[in-house]
């Protein structure tokens, strides 16, 4: 069972990192802030779980990334979405919806009296 | 597509060979992140001190995760190799009849085609290093009935060096088998037997000693013997003593008379030695060639030549018509001659690789 969440969740932190440098180029901090501020405080990442998905992704080409300089005027490793990562995100974003829908229609079943 | 595999490569071999470098970019990374962190608490009121306390205790103590991106980095492929490598000994011990084939398949294709490029190389990557190569021409006999090409005999080129005017001189070349005896190791020798003018037809000089002379190429004078660079340093040590000395050659002596340049190599390859051409009372119609070379004279152009070339087998075949019947010659310029020559050898080499790596490749699959 634990296995089965941590694989619901590593899937999940990375649809959500997909879908956040879909709308744009960000480093590590500011993707994270990002997530949280969309996200209502709801979703926090920390960095023990950000940098090794976003190394993960990386290595996998799903993102690529290039240095910067933020703007605090600091070096800044910005990460993108690639080709490729788009199309896993259209196809994760589409599983995730329909687990979502699947799940809302049976959690809102009408409970008998 | 081609960027991406670009960048994915570049990931690879900066894990694999610059591991301290990504190190220090995670490092920088991380840091960043730790700064903004710290602002983020002090935006929130606290000390730069607690606010810097608070982030050190939010990343903890463990580096759990640094361990987490460095796995990610180490590239799957190494893993793969080994795993690999592994399950096709496996298999390879399960049938061991299946594998020599396989192994035989591989050795054979991969002799022949080495095989294959060594002559590819020696005969048509390598540039013709002869003085003006480009007005160089292989004469060829043609059969006029059936286009039948030929190397011309010995008469042909003679005949040729007397009233073809568009060349400043003809040579021809056959093969020379003998046994080197008479020296600290004998062995077979793969030579070559020259009309006397072969090597100023070409434009060598030798790297020491003379070339032949004309008297050399009547019978009974021709006992001389050139050698070429490789075999010189091979079998005589590179010792310019050479000169003058007596070797045996088929039991006959022979003086040695000259080396030839490093890198000289003829139609045939590098032949090992040179002995001439001897005339004798061998009539020349009958002496076999295997090489016909002309040097075209300056402004001469290969039409030119050509059309000279026409007019006098046309007075051949008038003068003699039983000899000279259904005779003619064509000019081929020496370099699309050799590689020509070459090019369905470079076809067939190609054809046995893709054969030999797909039938490896269906064993492999299957």
């Amino acid at each position: 069972m634990a296995f089965v969440r941590k694989e619901l969740l590593q899937g999940t932190l990375e649809l959500l990192i997909l879908k956040t440098l879909s709308t744009a180029q960000l480093h590590g901090w500011d993707l994270a802030k990002r997530i949280t501020i969309v996200s209502e405080d709801r979703l926090t990442l920390k960095q023990g779980s950000l940098y090794p998905a976003l190394h993960r992704l990386e290595n996998r080409g799903w993102i690529e990334a290039e240095w910067g300089v933020s703007d605090a005027g600091r070096s800044a490793k910005f990460y993108r979405l690639t080709r490729m990562g788009r199309r896993q995100l259209t196809g994760e974003k589409a599983r995730w919806q329909e687990f979502a829908t699947a799940m809302s229609n049976v959690l809102n079943m009408k409970e008998s009296a | 597509m081609i960027s991406e595999l670009l960048r994915w490569l570049r990931l690879r071999w900066q894990s694999l060979f610059r591991p301290g470098l990504k190190e220090a970019e995670l490092n920088r990374e991380i840091q960043l992140y730790f700064d903004y962190l710290v602002q983020d608490h002090m935006a929130q009121g606290m000390s730069e001190q607690e606010a810097r306390h608070a982030a050190h205790k939010e990343f903890g103590t463990t580096d759990q995760y640094r361990e987490e991106v460095r796995d990610s980095w180490r590239p799957a492929l190494a893993v793969d190799l080994v795993a690999d490598f592994r399950f096709s000994l496996r298999q390879l011990r399960k049938s061991l009849g299946f594998a020599t084939v396989i192994v035989l398949t591989l050795a054979i294709g991969i002799g022949a085609s080495t095989a294959i490029f060594s002559i590819v190389n020696s005969v048509a990557l390598q540039p013709l290093n002869y003085t003006d190569s480009n007005r160089l021409i292989e004469l060829r006999h043609i059969r006029k009935i059936d286009q039948a090409e030929f190397t011309p005999n010995l008469e042909v080129v003679r005949e040729f060096q007397k009233r073809v005017e568009a060349f400043s001189d003809i040579a021809g070349s056959t093969f020379m088998l003998g046994n080197l005896t008479g020296v600290e190791y004998p062995l077979r020798v793969y030579g070559n037997a020259v009309t006397i003018n072969y090597f100023s037809t070409l434009g060598i000089e030798p790297m020491l000693g003379r070339t032949f002379t004309p008297e050399e190429e009547i019978e009974g004078k021709g006992d001389v013997l050139i050698l070429n660079h490789a075999f010189w340093v091979a079998q005589f040590n590179g010792n310019p003593d050479v000169i003058d000395q007596v070797v045996l050659l088929n039991d006959d002596p022979y003086t040695v008379v000259g080396v030839m340049p490093p890198g000289f190599h003829t139609e045939a390859g590098a032949p090992k030695a040179f002995v001439p051409l001897v005339v004798g009372p061998v009539t020349p119609s009958s002496q076999f060639l295997f090489s016909a070379i002309a040097r075209l004279n300056p402004g001469v152009t290969l039409e030119q030549a050509q059309s000279e070339i026409d007019i006098l087998a046309g007075s051949l075949t008038q003068s003699d018509p039983e000899k000279w019947q259904d005779f003619a010659a064509r000019a081929v310029p020496l370099i699309d001659f050799k590689v020509g020559q070459v090019r369905p050898t470079l076809f067939a080499s190609m054809k046995l690789n893709s054969i030999t790596s797909h039938s490896c490749l269906d064993s492999a699959s299957t």
